[in-house]
């Protein structure tokens, strides 16, 4: 892309990527098997047991200390049944996302340390909407997951603009997303939230991937946003993989309040996390 | 008065406040002075911290506790402090984030792979 980067939109971003201008096929089609009113649990099983790959890694999730389901689950169909339709939905996008930007070279950022960043923030935000009592856990699964995608697509799109950016940080310091804003003139954070809008997601990924720095932004979805928004900073303060940013971002003490947690939760959430990143670290990011 | 977490209680502190569980049961009353059996009985109840009467606590004191290596627990402190540069130090979420962080450092340090303070 050759534009100067002033005029570039993060949507322009999306429109102009291969990657990420359209949803995974088996994506769109899970959707509509989902959202269709007379499908079946076996009519889903089917849609996601065309993608071999997709319906064993979904199987190894909910056989996985995540679940702790008393017996083990070995076909889609019983996971469906056991997990939910809307889970399901959340978990399929969340493992497709991964092999959505499959095959981006380690130049800029080591692909391997990204996603276990994602990873950890999703594990983390999961774990923290469960304490919340938040109805959908997955759905923070997801919004882990898919945080910071906003900064793959600006490696790959902007290059030279991304190298900038990082010999930034190395020789001034300052906090990433704010020297992207000085760089760009918008965030990993705002191309996130273009990608999610770009997908038809629902409009709560597309608030918390969006303000995920700034939650007390985020009109409709504040809550949620907090959680991903302090997930990112324990996996920082975790060192689960790298997201780029070598400082923990500051915290929106404001919106921490709204949380009502106590500060205690986090020596029980350290170990929490720890055990059930090391189990699934490799059903995740294998192949 | 001071709120502390179960692993910094020592037997003989004395309670400053009733500690109650989710249903409101008192499981012991302010005043009481603290015995192991009622650290336990806090963790089996969900407890994560209780406030004690006239208490003074070294922060380090979880750490002195396990005979950590001064010198370690420095180094594992100057390898964070990068990480956390553009943090609120004084806030209670920052502070605990980073004294597990400085315990997690530890535990990579060689000799420190059984250090257990969470």
């Amino acid at each position: 892309m050759s534009t100067s980067p002033q005029f570039i939109q993060p949507k322009d971003l999306i429109t102009g990527s291969t990657r990420v201008s359209s949803l995974p096929e088996i994506f769109i089609m899970i959707n509509e098997v989902v959202n269709n009113p007379t499908s079946s649990f076996s009519d889903i099983s089917k849609v996601v047991n065309l993608d071999a790959a997709l319906s064993a890694r979904l199987l190894k999730i909910v056989n996985s200390s995540f679940y702790s389901f008393p017996s083990n689950i070995e076909t889609v169909t019983h996971a469906i049944a056991v997990i939910g339709t809307e889970q399901l939905h959340d978990l399929a996008l969340a493992t497709t996302i991964l092999s959505t930007f499959k095959g981006i070279p380690d130049t800029i950022v080591n692909m391997n340390l990204f996603w276990r960043h994602s990873l950890g923030v999703a594990i983390i935000a999961r774990t923290l909407a469960i304490h919340c009592r938040e109805t959908n856990p997955e759905r923070f699964y997801l919004a882990g997951i898919l945080h910071d995608v906003g900064r793959l697509i600006i490696l790959e799109n902007l290059p030279e603009e991304s190298k900038e950016i990082v010999s930034r940080q190395n020789e001034v310091g300052g906090i990433m997303w704010q020297i992207e804003r000085e760089v760009l003139g918008f965030d990993h954070a705002d191309v996130g939230a273009a990608l999610a809008r770009a997908w038809k997601l629902p409009l709560s990924l597309e608030e918390i991937i969006g303000n995920h720095h700034n939650p007390s932004r985020s009109k409709r979805y504040p809550l949620e946003t907090t959680i991903i928004h302090l997930a990112d900073i324990i996996a920082k303060a975790m060192e689960l993989g790298s997201s780029g940013d070598i400082h923990v971002s500051p915290l929106d003490e404001k919106s921490w309040e709204q949380l009502k947690l106590p500060i205690g939760i986090f020596s029980a959430l350290w170990s929490q996390v720890e055990t059930q990143f090391n189990e699934s670290i490799d059903v995740v990011l294998s192949g | 008065m001071l709120k502390l977490r179960l692993d910094q209680l020592r037997p003989g502190m004395k309670l400053g406040q009733d500690v109650v569980n989710f249903s409101g049961q008192v499981l012991l009353y302010q005043g009481s002075p603290i015995r192991p059996k009622d650290i336990k009985n806090f963790k089996a109840w969900g407890i994560l911290e209780v406030a004690v009467e006239n208490a003074s606590v070294d922060p380090s004191d979880s750490f002195e506790n396990n005979r950590i290596d001064a010198k370690l627990l420095l180094e594992a402190q100057n390898d964070i402090s990068n990480l956390f540069r553009y943090s609120n130090l004084s806030h209670p979420v920052i502070s605990e984030l980073m004294r597990l962080s400085t315990l997690n450092k530890l535990k990579q340090k060689p000799g420190m792979e059984n250090v257990n303070v969470y």
